[in-house]
């Protein structure tokens, strides 16, 4: 047993090492922890929600309104960060404006993480035909500017949380594959593979414990910096009016509430949505740098 | 193989994603039901009174296949439905709007390509230093505003000062009048050409916020894309040798690494293009610009679908041929390139 632990060490050390290594440099880099701390205050402000600022309604989602003045109203006691248009409270729709962010964007992210990987390594490893197919249909849709392929996703699919989580994986899996397949074909032709290949292991096998391990970080890397983006393409889209009902929870459609208000004298009602979707952008953003430079082999010792 | 014959290679790949932009705006199509794709098909208001005659005529019930070659062939003559936002068929709303927008473009493309280039050289050759830092700052925040907000709050600080739309009134009424040729549809070309200087200055007042607002984010990435492509080649060998040469660093870094630093953001041009695509329809929207982005989302706000497909048809060609054009200027600009 204790040989066996003993052994184990050895064989783990240099994994260790590395991981040792890795914090060491994240240790080193305050940009890192800046970005850390970022997220986490909005996790928590998410999972806290419902005491930071109690529902008020049946739907939680669902910002309450005082009164019907079209004119947005400063802060008060009532509404600590003011009112915007409709006298919706602007505290409350930018506390649940962060579990909305949190809602649409990880799914997303989810999903286009495993279609796109999925899809590239089949397409890089198989070739032939199949990677034509897939490689074409990467093509067509990067034919599109996301934003206009989400919009018209959505007024296809009718308004919601779901339309939108639909939307934006159509229009973000491409760049997960695109990205996934290159790395394939450069690891493929690698003497591991073909060494796994002549003990006679499946494909499924060689793909899964042979290639995905040494060609995932730059697809993960994508997806630290896709974060934040695709947290900006939902509120551009709630911005429209076109991807969430009105009234519901979202720093995009809070945004789109001052459009008529945008002047110096209700500064608030411009500024507090829009502070709120820039910062927690600004952490992922600062966390995707700080990673890739921690991760890539190929600065990461410099 | 030859430049020639790559062209013609490229031109040949062109078929299948042709051919899956079609589908793609068919299978969105199709989620609609009949009579909401009549707008799809009709060329006048009042065939859209008579939707029934338009479903029977088109085959709105028939099976999947046959209906996409009904609508294929609506496309290819020309057809793209009848835009009740524009009250005009799409495709005609369409090209009265994309000059508006190419002029905006026209303005920003300084404003992205000059301090994207410059900025992402000087972080490369000064890697590490403030200069770098701080253009590594600006492209992080940059990234981090949405455009809408950006768009925002310089409108809030610059309303009394920066007019909204695209001319003042006094410069519509000119425009209207039978004394002023319109010869482009961007407004200000056709102040030059009609000798109107006033209505010039009045026009490019009206497209600075725009502008600035359309560039930050794409000058953002090229900056970024500039500085690592640079210091790619700064790590070359051949840079080495012209150091060893004896040559000064100016020479090193303008004539042999920055000119094969420049290829590598061709390659990015397709998504620049996109990129600006979906700051076009942002920007029009808060600045009341009427172009083409404009037309889209306030027809997708009205759920007018017929505009909606019809652009975003329009809109997947385009770039596509960016995509071509993109391609070809890679294969000239690098020898390297295996055809």
């Amino acid at each position: 047993m204790k040989n066996r632990i003993k052994e184990f060490k050895k064989r783990m050390a240099p994994r260790i090492e590395e991981l040792q290594f890795t914090i060491d440099k994240i240790k080193q880099s305050p940009l890192t922890l800046v970005a850390l701390f970022i997220i986490l205050f909005f996790v928590f402000i998410a999972i806290f929600a419902p005491y930071l600022a109690p529902p008020k309604g049946s739907d939680p989602y669902m910002m309450p309104n005082y009164g019907y003045s079209a004119t947005p109203s400063p802060p008060s006691e009532e509404a600590v960060f003011g009112t915007t248009q409709q006298q919706y409270d602007l505290y409350y729709g930018c506390i649940w404006g962060a579990r909305t962010a949190f809602k649409l964007a990880t799914p997303v992210l989810g999903l286009v993480f495993l279609i796109g990987t999925g899809l590239g390594l089949i397409s890089g490893y198989y070739g032939g035909i199949i990677d034509e197919i897939i490689m074409r249909s990467v093509d067509t849709v990067f034919a599109f500017p996301y934003i206009i392929l989400a919009v018209t996703l959505v007024i296809a699919l009718g308004q919601g949380l779901s339309s939108m989580i639909i939307a934006l994986t159509v229009a973000y899996w491409p760049f997960y594959a695109r990205v996934m397949r290159g790395e394939v074909l450069k690891q493929k032709e690698k003497d591991y593979v073909k060494a796994a290949e002549s003990l006679g292991a499946s494909d499924a096998r060689i793909m899964i414990k042979h290639i995905v391990p040494n060609s995932i970080y730059p697809v993960l890397i994508l997806a630290s910096l896709d974060f934040g983006a695709i947290v900006i393409a939902g509120a551009t889209l709630s911005f429209f009016g076109i991807g969430f009902p009105i009234g519901y929870s979202s720093w995009g459609q809070l945004a789109s509430f001052a459009r008529d208000w945008v002047s110096l004298n209700y500064w608030w009602a411009t500024v507090i949505p829009g502070l709120f979707i820039s910062i927690f952008v600004l952490g992922w953003n600062l966390l995707g740098d700080s990673i890739r430079d921690v991760m890539d082999p190929t600065i990461r010792r410099e | 193989m030859d430049l020639r014959d790559y062209i013609i290679r490229r031109l040949l790949l062109l078929i299948p994603v042709l051919f899956g932009i079609t589908l793609l705006i068919f299978a969105v199509l199709m989620l609609f039901s009949p009579s909401q794709r009549a707008a799809v098909y009709a060329t006048s208001p009042k065939a859209l009174k008579n939707i029934d005659v338009i479903i029977q005529k088109y085959g709105l019930n028939e099976p999947i296949y046959v209906q996409y070659f009904t609508w294929l062939k609506q496309v290819l003559s020309g057809n793209l439905g009848f835009s009740q936002i524009a009250s005009r068929p799409v495709l005609e709303a369409i090209l009265d709007k994309l000059p508006a927008t190419f002029e905006l473009a026209l303005f920003s493309a300084p404003l992205i390509l000059i301090p994207g280039f410059y900025l992402g050289t000087v972080a490369a050759t000064h890697k590490d230093k403030l200069v770098d830092q701080f253009s590594r700052v600006l492209a992080i925040v940059g990234w981090s505003l949405p455009t809408f907000w950006l768009g925002l709050i310089l409108l809030m600080f610059f309303s009394g000062i920066l007019p909204t739309g695209r001319l003042s009134n006094q410069a519509v009424l000119l425009k209207q009048s039978e004394a002023f040729t319109v010869y482009t549809g961007m407004n200000t070309v056709d102040a030059l050409l009609n000798g109107k200087f006033w209505m010039f200055f009045d026009a490019v007042q009206h497209l600075i916020l725009p502008a600035v607002t359309l560039a930050v984010v794409s000058m953002a990435a090229l900056m970024r894309i500039m500085r690592s492509s640079m210091l790619e080649e700064l790590r070359a060998k051949y840079v080495t040798t012209a150091r060893a040469k004896g040559l000064k660093e100016e020479t090193v870094i303008n004539k042999h690494a920055r000119r094969n630093a420049l290829i590598s953001p061709v390659t990015t041009a397709t998504w620049m293009v996109a990129l600006l695509f979906n700051g076009v329809a942002v920007v029009e929207i808060i600045f009341n610009y009427k172009g083409i982005g404009w037309l889209f989302i306030r027809s997708a706000q009205q759920l007018d679908i017929a505009t909606v497909l019809g652009f975003s048809l329009f809109n997947g060609l385009i770039i596509m041929l960016f995509n071509l054009l993109a391609d070809i200027l890679y294969a000239y600009l690098d020898p390297r390139i295996n055809y």
